[in-house]
């Protein structure tokens, strides 16, 4: 994630090439996709999201600025993106927002046997745990344990002072105790 | 699994629990990005695109980094001193030779008269006589070091 090469980007979107902005998406699309699916568990409403957090950030791109990181811009708002979402979602239907759509069918969408078949159940049923999370508190514990972000960074990220994010960090890893545990007994 | 075999599993301590759960964590995958993504993203950009008055202001508005390397300009800085030295600031004005004569006699004293008489001369080619002014423009003002230069120029094309 090369600051000075997103900054060459960003610059050549803000000079009226529009096209560099496909860059941008190509470079960055997997990682929104992927937040926006852990945040409602559906690919298509992920992709919609992600049109929509990409969107966003073309509209708002001139608030970026240059020399920063490019990415935490981008995740903190697509976290907002789909903050509102789910809240929209909480109010149109709150029996529902606890009960993703597809959360069945396996993250990838493919379908294995044998060890490979255990070993994604075993990741499958991870996913259904961590979806029982509140978005910021599991995505602070996967960007601290998966992406191997400091504090700052995932501060930065969240919207979040490091105290805060620390807080998310640790609430989240005990949230994730307690329902693991839950799951095994 | 039978019932006895689940009963005789321990249930894992706190920490070995945390580090389980760490390392599954650190393994997630991630989820495939539907096909054509990225296309269908840029078609919905591409009707928001900048209409080209905002960005045209946009390029007169940001601020530029200029640099600046001093080695790279040197050869340009020799040249531009070289080119001042031969055209223009050590050229003296053209007086013409009787005018600076008429001169002489009225300010018989005077180094600047004397010098300006001797450079005429020696660009003429007259150095002998040029060399009695530009001698008598050192003595009266020995310390411009100016006037002892052309001496010495004066001089060396009498290869003296």
């Amino acid at each position: 994630m090369l600051t000075a090469e997103d900054d060459q980007m960003v610059e050549a979107v803000l000079t009226g090439n529009a096209e560099a902005f496909g860059g941008i998406v190509r470079k960055y699309e997997k990682s929104i996709f992927n937040l926006m699916y852990r945040a409602t568990g559906s690919r298509d409403e992920a992709a919609d999201l992600t049109q929509d957090a990409f969107l966003r950030a073309y509209d708002k791109i001139r608030t970026f600025r240059l020399g920063r990181k490019f990415y935490s811009w981008l995740y903190a708002l697509s976290m907002n993106v789909a903050r509102d979402h789910l809240r929209k979602q909480r109010r149109r239907r709150p029996e529902s927002a606890q009960d993703p759509e597809d959360t069945a069918a396996h993250p990838s969408g493919a379908t294995d046997s044998g060890d490979e078949a255990a070993r994604l159940a075993e990741i499958h049923s991870l996913f259904e745990i961590l979806r029982r999370l509140p978005l910021d508190d599991r995505e602070a514990v996967l960007l601290r344990f998966r992406d191997g972000l400091k504090m700052k960074e995932i501060a930065a990220r969240l919207g979040l002072s490091v105290s805060g994010a620390k807080m998310r960090v640790h609430r989240g890893l005990e949230k994730l105790q307690k329902a693991w545990g839950g799951s095994l007994s | 699994m039978t019932d006895s075999h689940i009963e005789r599993q321990k249930a894992p301590s706190p920490e070995a629990l945390e580090k389980n759960i760490v390392d599954q964590v650190r393994r997630l995958p991630d989820v495939d990005v539907p096909e054509g993504l990225s296309n269908r993203i840029m078609r919905a950009i591409y009707p928001r695109r900048e209409p080209w008055w905002r960005t045209f202001l946009f390029r007169l508005s940001r601020p530029r980094t200029v640099s600046f390397t001093p080695l790279k300009w040197a050869p340009v800085g020799a040249l531009v001193v070289v080119l001042m030295i031969g055209f223009g600031l050590n050229r003296i004005p053209k007086w013409s030779e009787p005018s600076l004569s008429r001169e002489l006699a009225r300010m018989p004293g005077d180094a600047e008269v004397h010098y300006l008489l001797g450079r005429q001369l020696l660009a003429g080619e007259q150095s002998e006589k040029a060399l009695v002014h530009l001698k008598r423009a050192a003595d009266v003002h020995p310390d411009r070091a100016l006037y002892h230069f052309w001496v010495g120029v004066n001089y060396w094309t009498l290869k003296d």
